[in-house]
């Protein structure tokens, strides 16, 4: 065996030492595939020993997973709770998890009016269109936040996405905080009871149907709305925010840095200055790895993501927003700490 | 018109001043001797394309290579709460579980193998390892995996790989042994070498169940119709029954639908046989003890299926961009696109190595285009045309039995279908054509010799070419093509023994089987001719 063994090192190259090498495992949301991806790239360029294996399985199964040691990192849509933070402490360390912001989606209300482009629409109205309750272009109550505008009397055509999704949940978000009473108070991924029936089965199959549907309405992320679709203003409080990634950067840079729960760091979006419906993408990670590889290929990760560069071309790849500079150094910090000592 | 008609015969004439050579002259050592000798040829032939191609270049290698070392640490089927939208994830060492960083020259034709990432040998804390082979049978993946628990880095992957090489050069052997102990063995002999494309050699190399499945149906193909053709002798042909019940037993337990290329291998080979033959097969207690004998190993297999469909399930939904499911479309048109597709996979049975980025050159695809054209017609010349039912049997499943799987599956997994699962129809369409036509009269007169030279010599520069092209893929890359002179000073990667050592032996090797099959086929005569020789031959 040692004979076949010194033929076989003949064939092996040397090992580069001192560089980060290893699989990092992810599970998480189907929104943070694309920004995944593109900071993949990213982080093989500085790392060519690394791999990365992402699985958009969700937010939910890539905690339990995280928490379970089948998994490196989770992704989810929301900062993790303090009940949720502590989690996982016979794999992750007795300070259980830690939880930074990695990126910001915009999510807007896409519409198709053929040659009508500006409209503006307020929690309550969104609220109503979505739960069949606003069935005419031309109501009332939509003339009168937008004045001046021609409203068709033809139907309200709401298409909404059947599966869960992230953007379903920040809609949800939306309604429960800025049209209390008129939307159940939902935090969760899918569409509350009482909404118009949902019918795309995919999220493409959402923007086919509003590209083919005069007087069809969505809520669709911003890498899908691209330039295809018009885009509703949106009001917050008392204000109407332009939908755009310039709006959105000044809800992030206006928006506070949250650190209220030990090792869960909060991106906040200020509705006052910018737009702010957006999916908060977040990633999840042990405080403590079982050894020093895995602890420093994960480590090297977050911070490849929330490098510049990382951020960049999550911008250019998925469409998706850097959080704030003090958001992202609170994050860093939180990413340097990861180690390997089980506590 | 005239109509050209080949008659069958059971005692075809010899023509007058040729004495037909009997076959068991040509094979006259003992199966044990010719077992050994095609072993190390196969085995020969398969380990250099292991040696040439970088670790993780064959298709789906480091999922399989994953799954192996998973098996053989114990993780044998999948635990609750481990399986996920993109795979198993399995506890293997840190080395296996980022074999996946060895893809940069995955789909990129253009791009050397030196890209790749070191191997580290000093990782093997445990990992996290996710294969998308979670489900497959273990049994292959425990014998490919041993190596993993003695060795580290590379050379653990190469002992792998030459590890399952072994396996598939043992069931090809045992194929060759058999098919040689047909009362007429010189057709089928000849099909089954043309058989053994560059692709099946290739996919023979690598860490994939797919290369035993193909090994072990040749094999179980070629014992069980030379058990039927020795019916009313079946002692006399005993390595064959063995070759049956091992690759029956191994097929059984490589994947979920080896099963089924096993049952079109039997079909096929029932139909080339008369009822009375088939009768006295089944009757004879040496059969129905070799059957009986695959019975455990075949419920075994039937055992991990069920195991399998109730095993857990993924902790997420099947996520898009992992599988791509159309659910729009019906079973009827998928299963037809598939029919429509049937003749563009013989490039895929001729080769196109790597993760489907390396096709070899045309030159090779037309060589064995002709050899498949032949294997479509010969059987129309034949008469009568019962004794043809066989390979117009195993030319239907090769086009109808993959349609209706992938149709089958196109709901929810969309396309996936790659020329490569065929192979094992492939190969028992080729033989089964070589068995249609094993009564007619093998030629031995010069001239036909002249033929089968330059046609055998055209077979070794294709598989050389194949084995040269992949490797200046790998070496310097192929971009913009017309590159050979880059092997000589742009080299970017050496696979071990160097590029150049590698083709002079895998020339030596493919002359050497175009030597023996040209031997085998005109017993006394030699393939290669030297000027001394032939002129001593002129003179006498």
């Amino acid at each position: 065996m040692s004979v076949l063994a010194t033929f076989l090192s003949a064939c092996a190259a040397q090992t580069p030492a001192g560089t980060v090498e290893g699989a990092l495992i992810g599970i998480g949301t189907v929104s943070q595939q694309g920004a995944v991806a593109a900071w993949a790239k990213n982080w093989k360029k500085d790392h060519a020993g690394v791999s990365i294996a992402y699985s958009p399985d969700g937010a939910e199964v890539g905690k339990t997973a995280l928490t379970n040691g089948l998994s490196y990192f989770a992704a989810g849509d929301a900062a993790l709770e303090s009940g949720t933070a502590s989690n996982g402490q016979s794999v992750c360390g007795r300070d259980g998890l830690i939880s930074v912001p990695v990126a910001v989606v915009p999510v807007g209300v896409a519409f198709n009016l053929d040659e009508i482009q500006n409209l503006q629409l307020d929690a309550p109205l969104l609220s109503g269109i979505l739960r069949g309750k606003i069935t005419k272009w031309d109501d009332p109550q939509i003339e009168a936040a937008n004045p001046g505008v021609s409203l068709p009397s033809i139907d309200v055509v709401p298409v909404l996405e059947k599966s869960p999704s992230d953007v379903t949940h920040a809609v949800n978000k939306y309604l429960a905080a800025e049209a209390p009473g008129l939307w159940p108070d939902s935090s969760g991924s899918e569409w509350p009871s009482g909404t118009v029936r949902a019918i795309g089965e995919k999220v493409s199959d959402v923007a086919q149907k509003v590209e083919e549907t005069t007087g069809a309405i969505a809520v669709l992320d911003t890498a899908i709305i691209g330039s295809r679709f018009s885009v509703a203003r949106l009001k917050f409080g008392d204000v109407y925010q332009d939908f755009g990634n310039e709006s959105t950067l000044a809800a992030i840079a206006a928006g506070e840095t949250v650190e209220s729960v030990p090792r869960v760091v909060e991106q906040r979006l200020d509705g006052s200055k910018g737009y702010a419906l957006a999916v908060l993408e977040n990633q999840y990670f042990c405080t403590r790895y079982r050894n020093e590889a895995t602890a420093s290929l994960v480590r090297s990760w977050g911070e490849s993501v929330l490098s510049r560069q990382g951020q960049r071309d999550a911008i250019v790849y998925s469409s998706s927003l850097p959080p704030s500079e003090q958001t992202t150094a609170a994050a860093l910090k939180q990413v340097r700490a990861i180690t390997t000592d089980k506590g | 018109m005239a109509t050209v008609q080949i008659h069958n015969q059971d005692k075809t004439p010899a023509p007058k001043g040729e004495t037909p050579v009997p076959a068991k002259k040509a094979t006259a050592s003992s199966p044990w001797t010719l077992f050994g000798k095609l072993f190390l040829l196969i085995f020969s032939a398969v380990s250099l394309w292991s040696l040439a191609t970088p670790l993780m270049a064959f298709p789906d290698e480091p999922a399989h290579t994953i799954k192996a070392a998973a098996v053989v640490r114990g993780q044998i089927t999948i635990e609750e709460g481990t399986s996920f939208g993109h795979g198993v994830h399995v506890r293997v060492p840190a080395y296996i579980a980022n074999l996946h960083a060895q893809d940069c020259f995955k789909f990129r034709q253009d791009t050397a193998a030196n890209c790749a990432p070191a191997i580290p040998s000093d990782a093997n804390d445990e990992a996290i390892g996710v294969t998308s082979a979670g489900s497959y049978n273990p049994m292959y993946y425990w014998i490919v995996g041993l190596p993993s628990l003695l060795l580290t880095g590379q050379p653990a992957l190469f002992a792998m790989r030459i590890l399952s090489a072994l396996l598939s050069a043992a069931f090809y052997a045992a194929g060759f042994t058999a098919l040689a102990q047909l009362r007429q063995p010189r057709v089928p002999v000849l099909m089954a070498s043309l058989a053994v494309t560059p692709m099946v050699l290739f996919l023979a190399a690598g860490i994939n169940p797919n290369s035993l499945e193909v090994a072990a149906t040749m094999a179980a193909f070629c014992g069980f119709v030379v058990t039927l053709d020795n019916a009313h002798r079946v002692r006399h042909v005993l390595p064959a029954v063995v070759t049956v019940i091992a690759s029956t037993v191994v097929l059984a337990n490589t994947r979920q639908v080896s099963l089924v290329w096993l049952l079109c291998a039997l079909i096929s080979g029932v139909l080339l046989f008369r009822g009375a033959e088939i009768k006295a097969a089944f009757r004879n207690r040496l059969v129905l003890t070799g059957a009986a004998l695959t019975v455990p190993g075949v419920l075994l297999g039937i055992y991990w299926i069920y195991l399998m469909l109730h095993a857990p399930a993924n902790s997420g939904v099947a996520p898009e961009g992992i599988a791509n499911p159309q659910p729009g479309v019906s079973i009827s048109r998928a299963f037809l696109t598939m029919v429509e597709k049937a003749p563009e996979f013989l490039q895929q049975y001729v080769g196109v190595m790597g993760w489907l980025d390396t096709p070899v050159p045309t030159a090779v695809v037309m060589l064995w285009s002709m050899v498949f054209g032949v294997a479509v017609l010969l059987p129309m010349l034949i008469r009568p045309f019962k004794t043809t039912l066989g390979a117009w049997a195993a030319l239907a499943m090769l086009i109808f039995v993959p349609a209706i799987l992938q149709a089958s599956i196109w709901k929810s997994m969309g396309f996936v279908w790659q020329g490569r699962y065929n192979l094992p129809l492939v190969v028992v369409l080729l033989i089964a054509v070589g068995m249609t036509a094993r009564r007619l009269h093998f030629p031995q007169s010069a001239g036909a010799q002249s033929v089968a030279r330059v046609f055998l010599w055209s077979a070794v520069f294709c598989h050389l070419l194949a084995f040269a092209f992949v490797l200046r893929r790998y070496v310097v890359g192929t971009f913009g093509g017309g590159n050979w002179h880059a092997m000589i000073n742009g080299v970017q990667w050496q696979p071990p023994l160097s590029w150049f050592l590698l083709t002079l032996m895998y020339l030596a090797v493919m002359v050497t089987a175009a030597s023996g099959l040209f031997r085998f086929l005109f017993p006394g005569a030699v393939l290669v001719q030297l000027p001394r020789a032939r002129s001593r031959r002129r003179d006498s």
